[in-house]
């Protein structure tokens, strides 16, 4: 086996009993579903739960003599309707605790605060790179967690796990050209939050994509 | 064709993340060109969102929490554990090593008795018919319609001359003594024989017509060499077989209006000449056979079918080592022996077609050789202990070597090469050929090291190779 070998044959591996495949689907896939779960649940530490509930459930259906998964289908749609799917209903579960800090409390209350005040005062957090660069992260964060979940989701399955838009539209449940158009929203209310970033962080930035 | 703003804007995410067609994609580009009159404004707008998407990436890159990371990892590796134990215990003592064994020592020795008793089955069902045997019987004994007639004068010429010659090529050569007292008792019957054997001659059970007549162009060889024998030679021989009991017996039934089965003897015995020699034949084969191993043992149950119709002392001869010891009990040399067996399987049907036919022709006293009928039973009884010998000797043959090709089959680099493609085909997730693979590997060497492997991805494979549906939970609703 070598290192190419495709989710699915891993997955294969894994149900047959060796363990190294799972581990290299681990591997994989745990950054993406961790960074997907710890943007779309907005809390780092549901975010936890989240991430090794999501593998267990791979580890689970791996067991079963009736698996969800089918060697036929591609494991990483099925792997992120399982991350989507279980952070969406934490959070209906949470609702109620969730709506008290719709629009942000304690930290995000502060952030929201920094948030406005670095929107203000940038040419003063540019004069610290590392203070720029500690806010910067603040702002994006708060900026991503600002989207609309239908946007949200749809924008991180295609950032964090380069999810194609037709396979985002499956495991969403809705269209391609809906996918799309979720997506460009997206960026262009983080373009409208991170505008004055952008300034700066774009220089660098911006040339990196192009050239890519 | 030129793209407008709207165009490339409906086409802007995927021009972002690179998911243009390609027909359109020359077309989008001309559009954005930074000269040539492209579009400022869309370019501005791609740009944006460029780097949009590059600030937005640097806060998604974090790494996820090493105590999940564990947690997952314990629980995967546990899950297996907990799960392995089951098929492994399955599989190794009661799986297909077993299977093996019982396979090696029974199925094909069941086999060819089955196929034996089968063919005896369907062959004395289409030749024993009592009706026509009896009719047969008597035709044979009254002054004979046709065929009667025609061989018994033909073959008495022969026997003739015979009785000056024959004694001293006896003494010089004992043992080709008994193909040579062979020669007269099929002489005297042995169109008669041939005949009533392509008719349907009862004792042929497995001695088709084919056989027959071949045994009657051996017979006519026969006649072309030397072959002769003293009355007095003829005489010892009956006596020495109207002594066992199952001459006896053949004369008993013989007394009495034949019975189906019996009836026939004579006619069977006088194609014997031929038989003897195929015979000696198939003897010296499964002579050899035996000596390979497991092969006479596939080839005895042929030989024992064939045998069923010959008389008994030939059958026990082809049986080799069994046959010659029951030969040599009786008459010492199998050599000596076997023209008492010829002159055994004629009798029946001088002595129940009159005295005086048996001494008006010479021939007729030697010829008689026909099989008593209880000694058919004798000689099935004696097949089948040959074949349970038989039997054994392969059982034995077979187990070592089937467990030597195992040992072969375990050393690695017979292996290689298909647990190789199998691991290859499961990698590339072609269920159905992995599935295959495996289970070819298992087939063939069970008790690998590696099969507790193979037969998880045996599984797995088999499992994959259901049809799935894409998605596995249910998205809850948004």
């Amino acid at each position: 086996m070598d290192g190419d070998e495709s989710d699915e044959a891993l997955m294969t591996a894994y149900r047959a009993g060796e363990v190294r495949a799972f581990e290299r689907l681990l591997a994989r896939h745990e950054k993406p579903v961790w960074n997907f779960l710890r943007r779309f649940s907005r809390d780092a530490e549901a975010a936890e739960d989240l991430l090794q509930e999501v593998f267990l459930r791979v580890v689970k259906d791996a067991q079963e003599s009736k698996a969800a998964w089918k060697g036929g289908a591609k494991f990483s749609t099925w792997l992120y309707t399982i991350a989507r799917n279980l952070c969406i209903d934490r959070a209906r579960r949470a609702v109620h605790r969730e709506a008290a800090s719709l629009d942000g409390s304690g930290p995000a209350g502060t952030e929201s605060t920094e948030t406005l005040h670095d929107r203000i005062a940038s040419t003063d957090a540019l004069a610290d790179a590392v203070v720029a660069d500690r806010q910067a992260a603040r702002r994006i964060d708060r900026a991503i967690a600002d989207l609309p979940d239908e946007q949200r989701e749809v924008f991180l399955m295609r950032e964090v796990m380069e999810l194609p838009f037709a396979e985002i539209a499956t495991v969403v449940g809705a269209s391609e050209p809906t996918v799309k158009s979720r997506m460009r929203y997206a960026l262009e209310k983080l373009r409208g939050a991170l505008a004055d970033l952008g300034a700066v962080v774009i220089s660098g930035a911006a040339e990196s994509t192009r050239s890519g | 064709m030129a793209k407008s703003c709207e165009d490339v804007s409906a086409r802007m995410m995927e021009l972002l993340y690179g998911e243009l067609p390609e027909g359109e994609r020359a077309a989008i580009e001309a559009h954005l060109e930074t000269d040539a009159g492209g579009c400022a404004r869309c370019r501005a707008e791609l740009a944006g969102l460029r780097s949009t998407r590059a600030i937005a990436r640097q806060v998604l890159d974090e790494t996820p929490p090493a105590s999940a990371h564990q947690a997952i990892l314990r629980a995967a590796a546990a899950a297996v554990a907990g799960r392995q134990p089951a098929p492994e215990k399955r599989a190794e003592p009661a799986g297909p090593s077993f299977w093996d064994r019982l396979r090696a020592r029974w199925t094909l020795p069941t086999l060819a008795t089955v196929g034996a008793v089968a063919v005896f089955l369907l062959a004395s069902k289409i030749f024993l018919e009592p009706e026509k045997t009896y009719e047969r019987g008597r035709q044979g004994l009254v002054p004979p319609p046709v065929e009667a007639p025609a061989p018994a004068p033909a073959t008495a010429g022969e026997p003739a001359t015979a009785p000056a010659t024959a004694p001293e090529a006896e003494r010089s050569a004992p043992s080709a003594a008994a193909s040579r007292v062979a020669v007269p008792a099929a002489d005297v019957p042995a169109d008669g024989k041939a005949t009533a054997r392509a008719h349907g001659g009862p004792g042929a059970a497995g001695g088709l017509s084919e056989i027959g007549s071949g045994a009657a162009q051996l017979a006519n060889k026969r006649r072309a060499a030397p072959e002769r024998r003293t009355k007095e030679e003829n005489e010892v021989a009956r006596e020495e077989y109207a002594e066992p009991p199952t001459a006896r017996r053949a004369d008993r039934a013989f007394a009495q209006p034949p019975p189906p089965r019996s009836a026939a003897p004579a006619p069977v015995a006088a194609a014997d000449d031929g038989d003897v020699l195929l015979d000696r034949q198939l003897s010296t084969r499964s002579r050899q056979n035996e000596g390979r191993g497991s092969g006479g043992g596939a080839y005895d149950p042929r030989l024992a079918e064939k045998k069923s119709s010959a008389p008994a002392k030939s059958t026990a001869k082809g049986f080799g080592g069994l046959g010659n010891d029951l030969v040599g009990g009786t008459g010492g040399p199998a050599g000596q022996a076997s023209p008492g067996t010829l002159a055994k399987a004629a009798p029946p049907r001088e002595r129940n077609a009159g005295a005086s036919r048996a001494e008006s022709a010479p021939v007729a006293a030697p010829a008689p050789a026909a099989p008593p009928p209880a000694s058919a039973p004798m000689a099935a009884k004696r097949d089948h202990r040959d074949e349970a010998a038989s039997e054994e000797a392969m059982a034995d043959e077979e187990a070592p070597v089937a467990r030597s090709k195992k040992e072969s089959d375990k050393s690695a680099r017979k292996a290689e090469t298909p647990v190789a493609r199998a691991d290859r085909l499961f990698s590339e997730g072609r269920w159905a050929e992995a599935a295959a693979a495996y289970r070819d590997l298992l087939r063939r060497d069970p008790r690998n090291a590696d099969a507790g492997r193979w037969r998880q991805r045996l599984a797995a494979a088999e499992a994959a190779l259901v049809p799935s549906a894409p998605t596995a939970a249910p998205p809850p609703p948004h």
